[in-house]
């Protein structure tokens, strides 16, 4: 149906909304109001908007009622449906093995979710690892040494930084990033990426 | 209404408080295991939850499996009821909304289960402890009815309850109406889409 019928047919169905029970009808109305005259009069299996109306219009009355057997029968039912549901678990469960029973936890909901996890984390990790520059590892362990003998001079907290810095900055330049020049004062600290910038003849 | 029978008869108080205390020790044994002892407290508020669902939904059939869905989900969660001072049955009508609402959800019917959901959410809480009577139920859904009929127009309702609710013939309720038979079914249409759109049904035409 092209858009302008279906607004067309919703400004139709606002009509019937608004205090207007008497305004002239459509042809869709017309047509609508037919198909319900009959099945309204008809004797066979009502249609689903009949079915609706007489369901939805239906008072209740104290004959609805179930009765007190049924009621019962309706309690006692249910509880039969639980224990066999619960005795069919049990001996379900005593019939496997114990690697079986191992196999139907891991394919469970929770098994899967575990696992799940687990590839998680090790995605993240390679792909952590994938991320870091080349030299990255080793370069720690260079780091760690120059902080000790840091450390082991009794240098204060503030050239310390200043060694870190440099070591950084330099391990960034080695690893091709030509945006950082060095300053007179970045020139004089000594530490392994420096040690290893004189070596390689960089300035 | 029980609650104020209970409020003025003192004599249906103690019995009420009776039967809380005998539900409320059926519970625990049921808690326990003994799911046989949970029997008679379903079986009492079968009537009721039965009203409910079909003041709800019209159709005996319908009503019939979503109580016993109602009454097996008990049956399986009772483990998870906490006492709260109050007759069980406000746990279960609460179980059996909810499967009204996933029976209408499975139809569509996405109005009446917004519907469903907000009563849930603003449900009062009735007479303190007591559980509701089946009438009461059924006096529910009579009310429910006249509140979605008092909502549409005059006019509308009255052609609803001429030709739907007491069934008179057509030519009768254009007489009543003070018009011809053929613009009383053009009015009939109205009303009834009317109708179906305040009583929440997405399906309405």
């Amino acid at each position: 149906m092209p858009p302008d019928d279906r607004k067309h047919d919703q400004d139709l169905r606002d009509a019937a909304d608004l205090d207007e029970p008497e305004a002239p009808p459509n042809e869709e109305e017309l047509r609508a109001a037919a198909a319900l005259r009959d099945e309204l009069e008809r004797s066979g299996p009502p249609s689903a908007e009949v079915a609706w109306l007489r369901a939805h219009l239906r008072l209740p009355t104290w004959d609805d009622s179930l009765g007190e057997v049924r009621a019962r029968g309706l309690a006692r039912a249910a509880r039969e449906q639980v224990q066999a549901r619960r005795a069919a678990a049990a001996l379900l469960a005593a019939r496997l093995p114990p690697w079986r029973q191992v196999r139907r936890a891991l394919i469970g909901t929770g098994g899967l979710v575990a696992s799940a996890t687990l590839l998680f984390l090790v995605s993240s990790a390679m792909l952590d690892q994938m991320r870091r520059p080349a030299g990255t590892t080793p370069h720690r362990a260079a780091q760690a040494e120059l902080l000790r003998t840091s450390l082991r001079l009794r240098e204060s907290p503030s050239r310390r930084l200043d060694l870190m810095l440099e070591d950084r900055l330099q391990l960034l330049r080695q690893s091709g990033y030509q945006g950082l020049g060095r300053t007179r004062a970045l020139s004089s600290l000594s530490g392994p990426a420096a040690v290893l910038a004189r070596a390689g003849g960089t300035p | 209404m029980l609650g104020s029978d209970v409020a003025q008869n003192p004599d249906i108080k103690l019995d009420g408080d009776r039967q809380l205390l005998r539900e409320r020790r059926a519970i625990e044994r049921a808690q326990q295991g003994d799911l046989t002892a949970l029997e008679p407290v379903l079986a009492q508020h079968v009537e009721s939850l039965f009203a409910l669902l079909l003041g709800r939904t019209g159709d005996r059939t319908v009503a019939e499996d979503l109580l016993k869905d109602t009454l097996v989900m008990a049956m399986e969660r009772i483990h998870a009821f906490r006492w709260q001072g109050r007759s069980i049955y406000h746990w279960l009508r609460q179980i059996a909304l909810h499967k009204l609402i996933d029976h209408h959800r499975a139809a569509g019917r996405r109005r009446l289960v917004q519907a469903l959901r907000a009563e849930l959410e603003t449900e009062e809480v009735p007479s303190p402890v007591h559980a509701l009577s089946a009438e009461e139920e059924r006096c529910r859904a009579r009310q429910r009815i006249e509140q979605t009929l008092a909502a549409i127009h005059p006019r509308y309702a009255q052609a609803i309850r001429l030709r739907l609710c007491e069934g008179r013939p057509r030519a009768e309720c254009a007489m009543a109406l003070g018009t011809t038979v053929e613009t009383f079914d053009v009015v009939l249409l109205r009303a009834v889409r009317a109708f179906r759109k305040h009583y929440g049904d997405p399906d309405a035409p």
